[in-house]
């Protein structure tokens, strides 16, 4: 008895002696920080001056990890080299790897390329390059563990992933659209049940077997999610098996869809304490690295981080870091939340707030920096103004150049003396190689343009992004930099605005059905529905609303037209009614699927007529409108003529004043063919 | 001043008025209509808080069977007519006066068998509803002009435990616009077959959406209304980003009411029901806007014709001192961003959710006949003493009743009689050597020797003949079972004519 109790005991502690790996992406594969990244991979740009890579590490070895696998793909010998020559290359509780494979193109591919060569043999976190985080890692590793020894509660124990999150309500300045996601977890265990970006949906959809199923759901829409998981070693695997895994996205949604057959489970944790940061995009290395100045990132803070260098910084009220051998000349402001690094000197009455600036930096005077981001060995001369952009090294700013928001000035850039550069330009010293096709621009011409532009001195060239991109939601991203109040702002306006809409349409469900109906119209356009499908979705959504059959006719046919004027409101009426036949033409099996019968087509009418009465190029166009559907063959002569001669109250007069010549023609034509008829009887 | 309240003594630093909201916070809750008499021996009265209206003119479809000939009010449970549970829990929340609504067919029976079975102290207002059609909110729209102040409606089918008074601190600690109680049933409720149905229903789920706190609802959503995808607005999101959903809970009909709402259904006709159309509207009405009046009209865009409604937010109005308290107050309902408290809603809606505790409602034939089964449960929690044999009982030798049993006044049963998890009405007859489980017998049924009853439910002056056996049957008034019969799962309602 005691002997066995002993033998499992040690077997716990077999257990126990695992080893805690990490596997850690350093590429991103996406080209949020081009042009920059086109000399140097990602996870070695200076981040408060340190490569954000060595957060990551410093992280991960800080929380006890004790292998690390470092996945390089792009500029793979950089980021090698960067390791061999750091200081954990001799840490001794720490073994750090880097995994070169150019050819990946996704963390798919990284996830797969790893597990073939076999190296992680327990529980291990992934996470990315550009992870800036404080967290007990230790702790979520456990509970992982213990998860998956819960014998009782077998979604408990097919667990495979836990995710970490961080609490991060709306508003909040980590938020950036494209880390919007939006989840579904279960109360009592921290099964995840639903996860989706947001982007720009004005609706969240929540699948209902999700709250059906479980009796307590929290919908989290106040999370970040800090792309930190503790995996099982199950989960390379599964990358393996499922090749159509290009992310982690992909990866979680495809488990959570195929639950039942792969019964594998996810789980997450809300950290409440502790920090954790990514550095995707242009406006997180913004929010990141004000975030390491502000310490909120504390230990890994500017001055306890020393570089290969034993470099050494001073940490002074108001977050003023400063090296050592900093030249600050008489009269020179630094505001707040500045770090200034080591060589760099700053001229007279120049004033720095809310910035890093890198090492041998030559700053002038009477310069002002605000919220920018300046690396090494840059210059800047007198009376420039530098307002929340990000300058790469060795560029030169020349006298009395302002750069604007948003810019961003890649390496050995020069620009001025005397302009203005324009907000959120990306520009690069060396010109566009690539895609020369179609371009009429000469090289001798982009000089000119380049001059023009950016001053007598420059050397600068716009980078153009490639437009062949598959990330759909790139430009959106690109452009948040430098304009996070506004677009906070004009998404409120917008949210504003809908809120009002909406609550018009909410007293009537018609009004509601029908901005429902003019939605599913646009969205049937944009993907290419067949008509048999855009009629389920029209009728499913009769039905949630409620909306009586011959009103649908009206409805139909309202939308039909309103669209297709809505698109070409600036048009001549001769191209607005063109737009609505093709319309017409394109809808038309649509149409004669609901307008069939002398009744519907009457209601149809009448739809049409009140249409008219409230919208002006409508009522103008509306003889127009009668006869295209009578060619058509939607609306019969007959309907017509009797709709015609129908009693109708005082407003409708004038529309049947302007109708009448058509009528009129109609008569005539029924006439004549039942005149035929009789001849040839 | 001194105030003199139910023997007990309240003392208070300053002068108090008659309306004062100081005096309606440091009463104990639910005070009607009382008397304080100050040190000076002058009298003065409180407006009561809210004005309880009991819902008991429902036809009882769920019951059908059951309420062919008696309305559903005065079904007995436990041998006490089941509007009077709720009239129990209001006497003992110190309310002494409530509306009831009643069938203009049913009062007479309602009325009549509650003073038969018990002694009720409450001061009931009877009003009749005129049209059987009508739904709950068109009834409150029919008494418009006997309400005073805010509501508290309840359900005639409603037993709980739970003290009215922590619904009542949740409405007030919010000025909420409504509060509705929610409840998690105990699954025996839902889960057990009904007397006469071969299977049992699938259970509709309600879902519902709370902030981060349970507190508040901020939607609310029946799953037979959705196909596969709930959607939520973002902006609710953006108020409210944790969101918690709950799908076990079901609705008690027991609501906490703004008397404005009953203003705003009088001029908005359109809803009939409180619980599938007015709890639904106020809750969505929570985060709309008033309309933004400079918005130009496009030209191009159709005109939605102007509405003639009245906006809800023009009755959604605010005691001015409790606005202005709450402007003063550092206190906040949500934090994570700098909005005022409560994000500026004007109307806001709350769901006090009952954990353990007794609370079902008996609208179904199935929860009514397990409410019979448990009563010996259900008078512990709700405080009532009955002894589970009547005093009258005439108990032969060898007889045996449960003590999970009650068997009301002069009811006669035989020799070798077992009855076990049942209810006997009033003077019923059992003979010997008969076995009652799982049952509900109403009163002045006979059952004759030998029977086998399992399960059932037997309504009001119905014979069992002799060695009948009866599984899960539910037996409609004055039906003669035939000798010998054996019957299962059945309905046996209406009476074949010879």
């Amino acid at each position: 008895m005691a002997s066995k109790s002993r033998g499992k005991q040690r077997g716990e502690d077999i257990q126990q002696e695992d080893v805690f790996q990490a596997v850690v992406i350093a590429d991103s594969f996406n080209v949020r920080f081009a042009p920059i990244t086109n000399e140097k991979p990602k996870s070695l740009l200076p981040l408060a001056n340190i490569p954000i890579l060595d957060y990551t590490l410093e992280f991960l070895v800080t929380a006890g990890v004790q292998e690390i696998f470092v996945f390089c793909c792009h500029l793979a010998d950089q980021i090698r080299t960067h390791i061999r020559q750091s200081k954990w290359s001799e840490c001794s509780s720490c073994t750090i790897t880097p995994v070169l494979s150019e050819s990946c193109m996704s963390m798919g591919d990284a996830l797969r390329e790893i597990h073939d060569k076999s190296v992680i043999r327990s529980d291990f976190v992934l996470v990315f390059g550009d992870t800036v985080a404080n967290l007990r890692l230790q702790d979520v590793l456990q509970e992982h563990k213990k998860r998956l020894q819960d014998k009782t509660n077998p979604q408990n124990k097919n667990s495979v992933m836990t995710m970490i999150f961080q609490k991060v309500p709306p508003g909040h300045r980590s938020r950036n659209k494209e880390d919007d996601i939006f989840l579904a977890v279960d109360q009592t265990s921290n099964r995840v049940l639903h996860y989706q970006r947001v982007r720009e949906q004005s609706k969240l959809q929540i699948p209902v077997d999700v709250l059906a199923d479980n009796l307590d759901v929290q919908l989290r829409y106040d999370l970040l999610d800090s792309q930190i998981s503790v995996c099982s070693p199950e989960v390379l695997a599964l990358f393996k098996d499922n090749f159509d895994y290009l992310n982690r996205d992909h990866f979680v949604k495809g488990l959570l869809d195929n639950e039942d057959i792969m019964e594998k489970t996810i789980h997450m944790c809300v950290l409440n304490d502790g920090y954790t940061g990514r550095v995707s995009n242009l406006q997180m290395y913004d929010t990141v690295s004000r975030d390491v100045i502000c310490r909120w990132s504390y230990p890994l803070v500017p001055d306890t981080q020393t570089d290969n260098q034993g470099q050494i910084i001073s940490h002074n009220r108001h977050n003023i870091y400063t090296s050592k051998d900093v030249m600050l000349a008489k009269g020179c402001v630094l505001e707040q939340n500045v770090l200034v690094g080591r060589g760099t000197r700053i001229g007279s009455n120049t004033r720095i707030t809310d910035s890093v600036i890198g090492k041998d930096c030559k700053i002038g005077s009477d310069v002002v920096i605000e919220n920018a981001y300046i690396w090494d060995g840059v210059t800047i001369e007198d009376q420039c103004c530098v307002d929340t952009a990000v300058i790469c090294d060795n560029v030169v700013v020349y006298a009395c150049t302002s750069v604007g928001p948003g810019c961003v000035l890649s390496y050995n850039v020069k620009v001025g003396p005397s302009v203005k550069i324009e907000a959120r330009s990306r520009l690069q010293a060396a010109k566009d190689m690539d895609d020369d096709f179609g371009d009429e621009l000469t090289e001798a011409d982009q000089d000119a343009v380049s001059m023009i532009n950016y001053g007598s001195k420059s050397q600068a060239f716009l980078h153009q992004p490639p437009e062949d991109s598959d990330d759909e939601d790139n430009d959106l991203v690109q452009d948040m930099f430098g304009l996070g109040i506004q677009s906070e702002s004009s998404t409120e306006a917008s949210s504003l605005s809908e809120r009002s809409s909406d609550d018009e349409a909410m007293l009537d469900d018609e009004e509601l059905f029908y901005s429902e109906l003019l939605d599913t119209f646009v969205k049937a356009k944009e993907d290419n529905y067949n008509t048999e499908n855009l009629i389920l979705e029209i009728n499913s959504l009769k039905h949630t609303y409620n909306i009586a059959i011959r009103d649908l006719y009206g409805m139909v046919m309202k939308g039909l037209i309103e669209i297709p004027l809505r698109d070409s409101q600036d048009l001549e009426p001769g191209a607005q009614l063109a737009n609505v036949k093709k319309n017409f033409v394109r809808y038309k099996p649509l149409i004669l699927n609901y307008i069939k019968s002398e009744e519907s087509q009457l209601d149809c009418l009448h739809a049409l007529e009140d249409f008219a009465l409230s919208n002006k190029t409508v009522s103008t166009l509306l003889v127009k409108l009668l006869h295209i559907l009578y060619d058509a063959d939607i609306l019969s002569e007959v309907v017509l003529i009797k709709w015609h001669n129908m009693e109708k109250e005082e407003e409708y007069k004038a529309i049947a004043k302007q109708v009448a010549p058509l009528i009129k023609w109609l008569e005539e034509a029924e006439e004549e063919t039942s005149d035929e008829e009789l001849g040839s009887d | 001043m001194r105030i003199e309240y139910n023997g007990e003594i309240l003392e208070f630093n300053s002068p108090v008025s008659g309306n004062s909201p100081v005096l309606e916070l440091l009463l104990t809750p639910c005070v009607t209509l009382y008397q304080f008499i100050c040190h000076n021996r002058s009298v003065f009265t409180v407006d009561m808080e809210f004005q309880p209206i009991i819902m008991a003119a429902g036809p009882g479809s769920r019951l059908a069977e059951l309420t062919s000939k008696c309305p559903k009010a005065a079904l007995l449970i436990g041998n006490r007519p089941m509007v009077w549970y709720p009239i129990n829990m209001l006497e003992k929340a110190g309310f002494e006066e409530a509306i009831i609504i009643v069938d203009m067919d049913g009062q007479a029976e309602i009325q009549r068998v509650l003073t038969e079975s018990c002694s009720v102290k409450l001061h009931l207002e009877y009003v009749t509803v005129s049209n059987t059609d009508d739904g709950t909110a068109d009834v409150l729209r029919e008494i418009k002009s006997k309400i005073k102040t805010d509501l508290l409606i309840i359900p005639c089918d409603l037993i709980t435990d739970i003290s009215l008074h922590n619904i009542a601190n949740l409405h007030r600690t919010h000025d909420a616009s409504l509060t509705m109680l929610l409840s998690s049933l105990p699954s025996q409720f839902y889960e057990s077959v009904a007397p006469g149905a071969r299977s049992k229903k699938p259970l509709e789920k309600d879902f519902f959406g709370f902030d981060e706190k349970r507190e508040r609802i901020l939607f609310t959503q029946s799953e037979a209304d959705v196909a596969e995808n709930i959607s939520v607005k973002k902006s609710i999101f953006k108020k409210h980003p944790y969101m918690c959903v709950k799908s076990g809970l079901t609705d008690c009909h027991l609501y906490l009411m703004k008397k404005w709402v009953v203003d705003y259904l009088v001029e908005n006709e359109s809803l009939a029901y409180i619980r599938t159309e007015l709890v639904p509207h106020l809750v969505r009405k929570q985060f709309s806007k008033t309309k933004v009046k400079d918005r130009l009209p496009q030209t191009n865009q159709s005109v939605i014709s102007e509405n003639q409604k009245m906006d809800i937010l023009k009755f959604s109005t605010e005691d001015e001192y409790a606005a202005d308290i709450r402007d003063l107050s550092s206190w906040n309902d949500h934090h994570g961003d700098m909005a005022d408290c409560y994000h500026g809603d004007k109307i806001r809606c709350y769901g006090y959710i009952q954990e353990g505790g007794l609370c079902l409602r008996t609208n179904t034939v199935s929860s009514y006949s397990e409410a019979n089964r448990q009563i010996q449960k259900i008078f512990t929690h709700t405080g009532i003493e009955t002894p589970h044999l009547h005093p009258s009982v005439v108990l032969q030798k060898k007889s045996q009743v449960g003590a999970d049993c009650v068997v009301a006044e002069g009811t006669e049963i035989g020799e070798k009689v077992s009855i076990k998890r049942s209810v006997i009405g009033r003077n019923c007859k059992i003979g010997d050597h008969v076995q009652i489980v799982n049952s509900t017998l109403l009163d002045n049924v006979i059952v004759e020797d030998g029977c086998d009853i399992k399960g059932s439910i037997i309504s009001r002056k119905s014979v069992i003949h002799q060695k009948c056996e009866i599984t899960n049957c539910l037996v409609g008034p004055g039906q003669q079972l035939n000798t010998m019969g054996k019957y299962k799962d059945e309905m046996i309602v209406y009476t074949v004519d010879i």
